[in-house]
């Protein structure tokens, strides 16, 4: 699915990611943790295509194709989604009027209303969002969870085949954790070839959403790879022996 | 509500008691006698001349809508004791000069003026504080794509007129590089007046532009969206006004 190869990544001439790998398959769940202003975000950003992130070396592969070649419109429609760390506030564009624009652009032909009308009720309703929100600028004035959960629902409604979910478990309370682990369980029942990057701090997420392959990322890169308990040390010894 | 559509100098009218109209041939005065809504849709390759008239105590909501072609609107807007006015007005401009003057002759009177323009634009706009204790809003944003658009906004407070509030905003989105320029000039000749102004020209927000680019929507309709919501956003209209808006002006699948 994707193939990261040897990839540097530097932000405004600052190197971030040096000798970077990662190969995810089909299917399959990684989690990547590491120290603050390591470069987590970074990567997620680099995958999506955001040019203030410039690929120095390497290359990237996302379903037989070299990703750097596409724009990030056309990498969202082939397949990728960053659910972002802090997702962003648009004033003036409401929710409803965007991801009609977002599923209209995914599948090139108008969308039937009735369909979309019932698909945003069970998915707000699922994430236990105000069906309100849907009516209002863009994140504008959102609570940090409020804000999580839209990137949640996002997801579910465009289906993604690679889904980077960026501390999606920072800011939300015990019942909203709760319930973002289990849409996004939901939505990995349903499309059982979607694979998945979790980015976090806290294996907590973890028990819901079972990885299968944990990842330390320090000096720019991934330097040790383990499975679930490796989280459960992060947490309990903190980045220093890796 | 109160609607006068003018199409190519065909003036049709829905007009109920609290609006008085008169119309000489490119003037169009407009009367209002008390508290009312209108909705005023101009097409027009020729110039035209609005006058607007609030009586005492009155309370009216104008929405203008245009789509000009290089031609001249000229509004004359006067407001009497205590009368309100909220006045939006949404503008697709192709080499236009918008030049209006409010007047505000009466004690207390108030003004809440929302402007939002698209395309080849010089709006001047004329604020006269003649009365104590009036009070202004003006609130201005335009979308340039490679046209020049002009905000030049005066405000003037004589002496011996007091308890003034003046407040201004103005933001232009270039979408290329190109020139446009905001001038806000405020004329005050008194002490006792509170004034603030702000002046903002940049290009579209690219954080803003990414987030809906990375949703799959193409740069185009990302910017169509932002461009959209920012003009639209500028103005205090009810659901009614914004349906009838989107109906006439602005395309939506
Ligand atoms: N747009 C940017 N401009 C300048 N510097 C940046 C930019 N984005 C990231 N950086 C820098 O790159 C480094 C990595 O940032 P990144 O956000 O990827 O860290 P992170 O691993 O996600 O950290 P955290 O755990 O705190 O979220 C940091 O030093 C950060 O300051
Ligand atoms: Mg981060």
């Amino acid at each position: 699915m994707l193939n990261i190869k040897n990839i540097n990544v530097s932000v405004e001439d600052k190197e971030i990611l040096k000798n970077f790998n990662l190969n995810i398959n089909k299917g399959e769940i990684h989690v990547i943790m590491g120290p603050n202003g390591v470069g987590k975000s970074t990567l997620s950003r680099v995958l999506m295509g955001d040019n203030h992130y410039k690929v120095t070396s390497g290359e990237i592969i996302f379903l037989d194709e070299d990703l750097q070649k596409l724009s990030v419109d056309e990498r969202a429609r082939k397949g990728i989604f960053v659910a972002y760390q802090h997702p962003s506030e648009i004033e003036g564009v409401n929710n409803v009027d965007f991801l009609k624009a977002a599923l209209r652009a995914k599948s090139n032909k108008p969308i039937n209303l009735y369909t979309f009308a019932n698909e945003m009720e069970t998915l707000s309703k699922n994430l236990q969002l105000k069906e309100n929100m849907l009516y209002r600028s863009i994140n504008s004035g959102f609570s940090g969870g409020e804000k999580k959960k839209n990137e949640i629902l996002q997801m579910r409604l465009l289906k993604p085949k690679l889904v980077i979910l960026d501390e999606i478990d920072s800011g939300l309370d015990v019942d909203s954790l709760k319930i973002v682990a289990q849409n996004t369980l939901e939505y990995l029942k349903e499309t059982k070839d979607t694979s998945v990057i979790i980015i976090t701090h806290y294996p907590r997420i973890l028990e819901y959403i079972k990885p299968d392959f944990v990842h330390i990322v320090k000096e720019g890169h991934i330097v040790k790879t383990g499975d679930y308990s490796l989280a459960l040390a992060v947490e309990k010894n903190g980045f220093e022996n890796y | 509500m109160n609607i006068i559509n003018i199409e190519n100098s065909i003036l049709e009218k829905q007009l109920d008691s609290t609006i008085f109209l008169k119309q000489a041939k490119k003037n169009i005065i407009i009367n209002i006698i008390n508290n009312t809504s209108l909705c005023i849709n101009l097409l027009s390759k020729e110039d035209i001349n609005l006058e607007i008239n609030l009586n005492d105590n009155v309370e009216a909501k104008i929405f203008l809508m245009s789509k000009l072609e290089n031609n001249n609107l000229n509004s004359f807007i006067v407001l009497k004791n205590n009368s309100n006015l909220l006045f939006n007005h949404f503008s697709i401009n192709d080499n236009i000069n918008d030049t209006k003057e409010i007047n505000m002759n009466g004690l207390s009177s108030k003004i809440e003026y929302y402007y939002s323009c698209k395309g080849n634009t010089k709006q001047k706009l004329n604020v006269y504080h003649n009365s104590s204790k009036t009070d202004s809003l003006v609130s201005s944003n335009g979308i340039s794509n490679n046209e020049h658009i002009i905000f030049e906004i005066t405000e003037k407070v004589p002496k011996k007129v007091i308890g003034c509030n003046l407040n201004q905003k103005s933001r232009i989105i270039n979408l290329k590089d190109n020139i446009s320029t905001i001038k806000p000039i405020l004329l005050i000749d008194e002490q006792d007046v509170t004034a603030s102004h702000s002046s903002v020209i940049s290009p579209i927000n690219d954080k803003e532009l990414f987030y809906l680019m990375s949703r799959g929507i193409s740069k185009e309709e990302s910017i169509n969206l932002l461009t959209t919501g920012f003009l639209v956003n500028n103005l205090k209209l009810t659901k009614e006004e914004k349906h009838l808006l989107f109906e006439k002006y602005i395309f939506r699948r």
